[in-house]
């Protein structure tokens, strides 16, 4: 099982937010601009629902984002970041998964839009890393 | 054996977001380099950020180029979702939390593409 892992399935997301509303806003804003097919995982706020992040939700959200293409995670603030490593650690298949650097509202609707056109994990994480260089105006 | 390929058209609505998804989406699955330029600026029509940020409006001209294998293909699939996409009610937002509306019709996901897109 660790020849190919990554061949074959789309690639999912996972979004880390500091605000539960914020990650299922971004979810759900990626999911029409890019037309519904990718599994997009919000994983926001703490487990009793405060403002911060969740290890338990982030470990979640990458079982569910996985279908055999890897998993893109996006963190909104750099202590997210802190979050994601710690899961990463212990995380069974992390080997499957790329942490991207990228703001986070245009880095998911970039990365998703990648994912539905069938891009693999590095072409996903890069099209999310991209977006830091895409000027709004 | 490679090709380049250019046709233009005129949006009937302007190139917000959805159509900016959808656009990106179907270029993605050609293997062809493919830009869209709109008022003097060029953007790669992989980037979905990059085609929002041409800021297209109703009623501009806006020219799909490509080039590569499948060219040809990947301007007439995209002059389609041009066309159809940016209707008004062309793609209509989907009821909170379900499947957008698109994706339906055969011109949003050419079946040519379709076959192409990995598995």
């Amino acid at each position: 099982m660790t020849a190919q892992p990554m061949s074959t399935g789309a690639v999912g997301i996972v979004l880390v937010s500091h605000s539960a509303e914020l990650a299922e806003g971004a979810a759900h804003l990626a999911a029409q601009v890019s037309g519904g097919t990718v599994t997009i995982i919000a994983a926001g706020g703490t487990d009793d629902g405060e403002l911060g992040t969740s290890a338990a939700k982030v470990e979640r959200g990458l079982s569910q984002a996985e279908s055999g293409g890897g998993v893109v995670v996006l963190p909104d603030l750099g202590s997210a970041v802190l979050t994601v490593r710690a899961v990463l650690e212990d995380y069974g298949g992390a080997e499957n998964v790329l942490l991207a650097d990228a703001p986070f509202v245009e880095g998911a609707v970039a990365a998703t839009v990648t994912a539905a056109a069938g891009g693999d994990i590095k072409a996903v994480a890069a099209a999310a890393e991209e977006a830091r260089h895409v000027r709004k105006l | 054996m490679s090709a380049s390929c250019e046709q233009g058209i005129t949006l009937a609505g302007d190139l917000h977001a959805r159509p900016a998804g959808a656009l990106a989406v179907a270029a993605g699955r050609f293997a062809s380099a493919v830009s869209v330029t709109a008022g003097g600026h060029t953007a790669d029509a992989k980037s979905v950020l990059g085609v929002m940020g041409l800021g297209a409006t109703s009623g501009q001209h806006v020219m799909v180029s490509a080039a590569g294998p499948d060219a040809q293909e990947a301007v007439a699939a995209l002059i389609a979702i041009l066309g159809e996409a940016t209707k008004v009610g062309g793609l209509l937002p989907s009821p909170r939390g379900g499947v957008p509306a698109y994706g339906k019709s055969s011109l949003d996901f050419p079946a040519h593409s379709l076959a192409a897109a990995r598995t």
